[in-house]
């Protein structure tokens, strides 16, 4: 045995890994051998620890890349094994050889589809994961079937995994692709933020092409995303760049856009511009951004204060590319603020910010300072900086950034110095002002004892002199002078073109020069002899007398130079310049055109002028190059694509409604007039009302205070008719007011989006006021008060817009059409085209369905037992979130302490078996007298037993539980009347309770009566053609079992007969109980 | 966007650790790097580079290298982001991270990248989430005090005097074993790192100093604390007229999501609930007018020469303007010279000190290691020079400086006090409060 394995693993290993590095480790090769012989016992024996610490030691030898393939046997027995760890291990284990030993890995596989079915989520997670990542093609099948079911899989937390698990399995077999595309579009539905991150993630890998999945989830995406982990932000917040760019009109076209007003309209999504297509014809020609689009950008922009560089990047390019020039500003100081961070990441963001400064430079001149290089700074960061300051100056602030540059000069960082006199002639170049200045201190850097600053500055002057040569022959007699000092080619060369090319303005030196050059030709650099070339030819058409002879001896010097470059040249000067036969004639006429010619001056520019071709922020644009899968940013379309796409869902039901509430308080009656009387066109109506419709579905989806979900859901289509019309209104009356509405809207919503996530108590006084507000109207108009409702707002209903289309065949809703003017009617006469009204009596004793119930609410804890802690808890009657087998409950958590709470969370659960406890979210902190709501979700499996769990806070823990009374194990269900009688029939004998009761004198109306029994239960009214007689019908969650209760009125002599029929007994009698105790106590 | 392997390796090219996650790679990235460094030189190596389409991302902390390669369009600051965030879990774990640490726990460390990164897609990045996923105890390494590693663990606290020098190295995760027996421990440092260019004169022409003050709690229980500033801070609104005064004037102050700085504005005090890790609870920027006086001030005289030598005397004198009871350590001058000098001679008046010339750079370093405050040293350096060319002192360019001065700070920010909110007072806190003042970049003019 060897004496590394005598050490475990854990100690400091390093007695191994000097053996590794040891080139005499070959002879330890036996002893490996027989090192996982030992191995290998100690897997194949029945003690955990013992294969704990093998497995240890294997995955030791993994991790230094070291060969443990053929342990691959011994290993894979042990994925079985109970112990967690062990098990962890032989996981990360079989990930990394399952590819080499494909026919061994497949004895794992069924423990895997064991695992995907354990209660556990982290296991089955786990098998998921591991299972994916297996990568052996005949398992394509199983793992595709595995996705699929995980996706379906009520915790987030495996959904999250199966998102991660498609592109493993789009990388192993990209034939899957179009079923992944399935697979892919139910995640992003999907509305945890858990998921969202790595279901897009899964969208870009697979089908980055397939814009159209996003439409439908835009709007929630870019809701969820200031709570989605910071790597997904960067995922989504890049894939919506390129979505905004296809889906959008560039908002820095508006002058483009106002061509056509077909533009403007086609962006506007909101029926109320429709409507002002109409009415107003003179319309102020101004780019409207398209609200979706607003959206995204609105909610990017609390993320530029993430601690994740790469967050704050991401919306930093995502506005420089969407967002219009006026607001791209307000990421300058979010990216200033990278640059306190590594140098890594300055690198980075500077040559991001070098880009933009280009285009933008009012966005970072405020923050001049922050780019002044830095002693420590690597030279590739100065040189960044070095760009920037170039890029920022003006003339205001030239000469600050000059006197910086002087400091720079001298450092002795040679590549940084050079660049920084290049620096100074690009600035002496665009700003007129200074370059006699720049020049003058060009000049004076001439005499600096290092060489390179002196040859790069007279590269410098070279060019800044081309640029204006009519004056400055003081500086190139200055130049001239110093060719003998110079030894640097490049600068040698410089002075030589300048002195050939302006040799008129200093014409006593340039033949001295000439002469000084011929004598030194044979020693100088290729470069220079070029350049003595030149100026020896420039000079003898200019000056032939002094020069010719001179001339001719440096091209006879260069006749047989070394270097063929230079012998070409010398023959084909000498041709042009000293012709000797008579052909060369022709072209030595124009020789002054040829050689003295005015050449352009070189242009000085950035050397990032080109990069924005590539995406701020991605690799290409940081190299310059294209990087390897690299994928061009779409520019904006000239038209926007169709927006309403998009509208499927409504961002934030409650953002409207407050709005109404506010607004429709003044004229709500006057609007429901409005809107019911219709006289605006069919078309319109069918667009407007649809809309709603579709609005009204998603309030009821999203709306989680529950028992007024119906309510609300209905007074939000009446209010939003409301709005549209109050719009009209608006719009008739004053044009301009509609932007300043646009932009109340939004930070309505901005509040909104605060409020809705987290207090759903304001949620509820929101539709509670609605409700309030819808009922007054009922008054003013009584006929609509009556009208039995659709039961479209029916949680089965709720989940899939599609069953909208086979409603008709529901007795409710053909109640409707005698009712004519409802709200909904036209939408829904626009789905059911033929189907005739079957005639139904309007019934009397029947209103809209289960509502305003004031919830009970329940203590959890009380602050005398739990130091301060007060938990309360109600029912909210939603369909919960996180499954619909799920009694939704809302905890209000109260701190009543002296001092914050925090880290509150649910702890250990008992829960009986069948039931599930789903958490809430973790509180990390709450403050001294704050209250905050959260909602966690109980399946009780339809019986009254408590669910028992540790609530804790801090380190703090109390036992508590919660039991549901019988009527909150009950969903409403949706029925008509003679189905209501069909199935009661089924349910006689033993399933049957029935009880007389006495009614209590102030339940003997029949809206008090409908109120008791909502109370009790969360149940839906069947219409009934019977005066007397109440039908009520619902399931139980878990088991979805029906509960039907009738109530038999008797007001002449107070009494009612109360029956309930159930399949479960114990709930039926259960029910029976309450009603009878609610019916007959006095309140 | 998936990152393809990560590996980490010292700077003499031992591959400490290695994971593949997507085996998608058919070159051997660590060959291709280690490859690079050698023909580039670790300080030219640019962050990022790309060779047969693969673009290749390091870091550089502690001596190792934390590599990541990719083969797909990426954004850079999300790797670097990354790998930053990788290595600080990894110190929460560990508590310190170089090559001994690493050695020590490399199956721990195989644990998180597993746990961080899925099929090359980061998952989960922090240090409380991947908690409950990692299985390993880690391996304490004491932190063994070769140079480089010095200077890097020295940030975060000065071993003299102040504290038990092991305790700030150590991982924050604790063990079960050590639930028990771990001392209640709060670290609290003062950092400020200084930015100046002073002039020959002694007066700054350029003064930007940008403080942090971090928190690294192994209080159990996570308990609440309040930290106290000096109460003649005051903060410059962006329209705040200038004000005069020598309180400590701050401007862009930003907090950690962690602190409530409700009573900031009346009484300079920060509620904190530190979360797991290492943090830095607040971190400030001064306002640079009026200049704070330089604590350092270096005066140049070139001494004439009898004989007409081309060699040049120089006398370097350094002032320190720090309290007496404070000190600088590792102060290193670093003064560039002409190509022209090729050698040196020197007389130093103190102990503790040495003046070297690199003739690879043309610099004279003349190192410190300590230099208590409120004094002053000498070096008399005689510039050799066989060109025939005299140097002069205008010649020379500007003299950068390094330093840590413990126990001060150049801001005068100050904590009050420091009170643990312990509910249950089961055990009395060790509070060490720390102040230091790097140089980021600090430069004499001559």
């Amino acid at each position: 045995m060897s004496y590394g394995n005598d050490k475990p693993p854990s100690s400091t290993g390093s007695g191994e890994v000097d053996i590794a590095n040891d080139p005499a480790s070959s002879g330890f090769f036996t002893n490996d051998f027989k090192k996982h012989e030992d191995l290998k016992t100690m897997l194949d024996g029945n003690k955990d620890n013992l294969k704990l610490e093998a497995m240890k030691r294997i995955i030791g030898m993994v991790a230094k890349g070291k060969d443990a393939s053929d342990l691959f046997p011994a290993v894979v027995k042990n994925v079985v094994s109970k112990n967690l760890e062990v098990k962890k291990l032989v996981y990360v284990y079989l990930t990394r050889y399952a590819e080499e030993q494909q026919d061994l890995a497949l004895l794992s596989i069924s423990t895997f589809q064991r695992a995907l079915k354990d209660p556990n989520q982290l296991i089955r997670a786990s098998a998921l994961r591991v299972l994916s990542s297996i990568r052996v093609p005949v398992i394509v099948p199983i793992m595709m079937l595995a996705i699929k079911e995980a996706v379906m899989d009520m915790s987030p937390y495996v959904r999250k995994t199966a998102a991660h698990a498609i592109p493993k399995l789009y990388s192993l077999d990209p034939e899957q692709k179009d079923q992944l595309i399935e697979v892919i579009e139910k995640l992003l539905a999907d509305k945890t933020t858990l998921v969202a991150g790595s279901a897009i993630q899964a969208f870009e890998e697979v089908c980055p092409e397939r814009i159209d999945l996003i439409h439908k989830n835009y709007r929630k995406l870019c809701n969820l995303l200031v709570d989605v982990e910071e790597w997904g932000q960067v995922v989504i917040i890049n894939m919506l760049t390129r979505y905004c760019r296809t889906q959008f009109v560039n908002p820095n076209q508006a002058e483009a856009c106002e061509e056509s007003d077909q533009h403007f309209y086609d962006e506007s999504d909101k029926e109320e511009e429709e409507e002002e297509e109409k009415d107003d014809t003179p319309v102020k020609k101004v780019y409207v951004m398209d609200s979706d689009h607003r959206l995204l950008l609105r909610q990017t922009k609390p993320l530029l204060n993430s601690r994740n560089a790469a967050v704050v990047m991401s919306v930093a390019q995502l506005y420089f590319h969407c967002a219009p020039k006026a607001e791209v500003g307000t990421v300058g100081k979010a990216l200033i603020r990278l640059l306190r961070s590594h140098k890594e990441v300055q690198y980075v963001v500077l040559s991001n910010i070098a880009t933009m400064t280009i285009h933008r430079k009012g966005m970072f001149e405020p923050y001049l300072k922050s780019f002044y290089v830095r002693s420590n700074d690597p030279t590739h960061v100065k040189l960044l900086k070095l760009e920037i300051l170039t890029s920022l100056a003006t003339e205001t602030n030239i000469s600050t950034i000059l006197r910086e540059f002087q400091t720079y000069v001298t450092s002795s960082d040679k590549a940084f110095a050079a660049a920084t006199i290049q620096a100074i002639g690009r600035c002496a170049s665009n700003i007129a002002e200074i370059t006699d200045a720049c020049l003058n201190g060009l000049v004076h850097l001439m005499s600096n004892r290092d060489e390179a600053v002196v040859a790069e500055s007279v590269v410098v002057i070279k060019k800044l002199l081309q640029m204006q040569p009519s004056e400055h022959k003081d500086i190139i007699i200055h130049m001239a002078k110093m060719v003998d000092n110079i030894t640097v080619p490049m600068a040698r060369a410089s002075i030589l073109w300048l002195i050939g090319e302006y040799s008129e303005r200093v014409p006593k030196i340039a033949p001295d020069v000439l002469r000084k050059m011929a004598k030194g030709f044979v020693s100088e650099e290729d470069i220079v002899k070029l350049q003595i070339l030149n100026l020896a030819a420039k000079m003898c058409i200019t000056n032939p007398k002094q020069t010719k002879l001179l001339c001719q001896y440096v091209l006879n010097l260069a006749k047989y130079d070394q270097n063929y470059d230079i012998r070409d040249r010398s023959r084909f000067l000498r041709q042009l310049v000293l012709p000797s036969g008579e052909k060369a004639g022709i072209l030595s006429k124009y020789i002054k055109k040829i050689f003295l010619a005015t050449k352009p001056a070189p242009v000085l520019e950035s050397k990032f002028k080109d990069r924005d071709q590539y995406q701020l922020g991605t690799l290409s644009h940081l190299l310059n190059t294209k990087a390897h899968g690299y994928q061009e940013l779409p520019e904006f379309p000239e038209t926007a694509p169709d927006s309403s796409v998009r509208n499927v869902e409504v961002p934030l039901p409650w953002s409207d409604l407050t709005r109404n509430n506010k607004k429709s308080k003044k004229k709500s009656t006057s609007s429901e007039h409005f809107y019911s009387d219709d006289e605006s066109s069919p078309d319109d109506e069918l667009s407007k009302s649809s809309d709603e419709s579709s609005e009204e579905e998603d309030s009821n989806e999203e709306n989680s205070s529950g028992e007024y979900s119906e309510v609300s859901g209905d007074s939000h289509a009446v209010n939003n008719a409301a709005e549209s019309s109050e719009d009209e209104d608006d719009d008739d009356e004053e044009d301009e007011e509609d932007d300043d509405e646009d932009e109340d809207e939004e930070d309505d919503e901005d509040e909104d989006d605060s409020s809705s996530s987290e207090e759903e108590s304001s949620s509820e006084e929101d539709s509670d006021e609605s409700v309030k507000e819808s009922r007054k109207s009922k008054k003013l108009k009584p006929n609509i008060k009556n009208k039995p409702d659709p039961p479209k707002k029916n949680s089965d209903l709720l989940l899939d817009i599609d069953d909208l289309c086979s409603v008709d065949n529901n007795s409710v809703i053909a109640a409707t059409p005698s009712a004519g003017q409802d709200i909904l009617t036209p939408m829904l006469a626009s789905l059911d085209l033929s189907t005739p009204a079957p005639s139904v009596k309007p019934t009397v004793n029947y209103t809209l369905g289960p509502p305003i119930v004031p919830s009970k609410s329940y203590d959890l804890l009380n602050r005398m037992t739990a130091n301060g802690l007060t938990v309360k808890y109600c029912f909210t009657r939603t369909i919960s979130i996180f499954n619909p087998k799920m009694t939704s409950i809302e905890l209000t958590i109260t701190n009543d302490s002296e001092k914050p709470m925090t880290n509150i969370k649910i702890g250990t659960k008992k829960a009986q078996p069948g039931m599930e406890i789903h958490n809430f979210p973790d509180i990390n902190v709450l403050a001294v007298g704050a209250t905050t709501s959260v909602l966690m979700a109980i399946n009780f499996n339809d019986t009254t037993q408590p669910a028992q769990f540790e609530l804790c806070a801090g380190d703090l823990k109390y036992n508590v539980k919660i039991s549901a009374p019988v009527g909150e194990l009950l969903q409403p269900y949706t029925i008509n009347e003679s189905e209501f009688k069909l199935q009661k029939s089924k349910l006689t004998g033993m399933t049957e309770n029935s009880v007389n009761v006495e009614l209590a004198p102030n339940h003997r109306t029949a809206e008090s009566l409908r109120m008791c029994i909502h109370q009790v239960t969360n149940v839906l009214q069947v219409p009934s053609a019977d005066e007397n007689v109440y039908y009520f019908a619902g399931k139980t969650l878990a088991t979805q079992v029906l509960l039907l209760i009738t109530v038999q009125a008797n007001s002449e002599e107070g009494t009612a007969k109360v029956t309930v029929n159930c399949e479960k007994l114990v709930i039926g009698s259960m029910m029976t109980k309450d009603i009878q105790h609610i019916l007959s106590k006095t309140a | 966007m998936y990152i393809s392997e990560i590996f980490i390796t010292t700077t003499q090219g031992d591959v400490l650790i290695d994971k593949q996650y997507r085996f998608d790679l058919t070159v051997d990235a660590k060959a291709i790097f280690l490859n690079k460094l050698r023909n580039v030189g670790s300080d030219h190596l640019l962050p990022y580079f790309v060779q047969d389409n693969l673009t290749y991302c390091h870091i550089k902390r502690n001596g190792l290298y934390i590599m990541v390669v990719t083969s797909c369009e990426i954004s850079p600051i999300f790797l670097v982001e990354f790998l930053t965030r990788f290595f600080h879990i990894c110190k929460d774990f560990c508590g310190i991270v170089n090559e001994d640490a690493i050695r020590a726990n490399i199956l721990l460390i195989y644990e998180i990248l597993n746990e961080i990164v899925e099929f090359g897609y980061i998952q989960l990045a922090t240090t409380d989430k991947i908690k409950p996923y990692i299985q390993s105890d880690p391996v304490l390494v004491l932190a063994n005090r070769s140079p480089a590693e010095e200077i890097a663990s020295r940030l975060f606290g000065i071993e003299t005097r102040v504290a038990p020098s092991s305790a700030s190295s150590k991982p924050v995760v604790r063990t079960a074993a050590e639930q028990e027996n771990r001392k209640n421990e709060i670290f609290v440092d003062v950092i400020e790192k200084m930015v100046a260019v002073v002039n020959a004169d002694g007066l700054v022409s350029r003064m930007n100093v940008t403080g942090n003050i971090n928190v690294k709690s192994f209080l159990s229980g996570n308990p609440v604390i309040k930290l106290a500033l000096n109460e003649d801070l005051t903060l410059r609104e962006q329209s705040h007229p200038k004000d005069f005064g020598s309180h400590v004037t701050m401007e862009q102050c930003s907090f950690h999501q962690c602190v409530r700085k409700e009573d900031f504005n009346d009484s300079r005090c920060l509620v904190v609930h530190p979360p797991i890790g290492e943090f830095s609870a607040m971190t400030y920027r001064l306002a640079s007018d009026p200049p704070l006086k330089p604590p350092f001030r270096l005066q140049v005289y070139e001494r004439e020469q009898e004989s007409s030598s081309t060699d040049t005397s120089l006398s370097l004198q350094l002032h320190s303007h720090i309290p007496e009871n404070t000190e600088a350590v590792n102060v290193i001058l670093r003064i560039p010279v002409p190509g022209t000098v090729t050698g040196i001679s020197q007389q130093l008046n103190g102990p503790d000190q040495i003046v070297e010339f690199k003739t690879s750079n043309k610099q004279i370093v003349w190192k410190i290691k300590k230099f208590p405050g409120s004094s002053f040293l000498t070096a008399n350096i005689r510039l050799i020079s066989h060109s025939g060319i005299k140097t002069r002192l205008k010649d020379i360019d500007h003299v950068v400086m390094e330093f840590e001065a413990s126990g001060y700070t150049c801001s005068g920010v100050q904590i009050r006090y420091l009170r643990v909110f312990d509910r249950d007072q089961a055990y009395v806190p060790y509070r060490w409060i720390r102040y230091i003042t790097v140089s980021d970049s600090y430069i004499f003019k001559l």
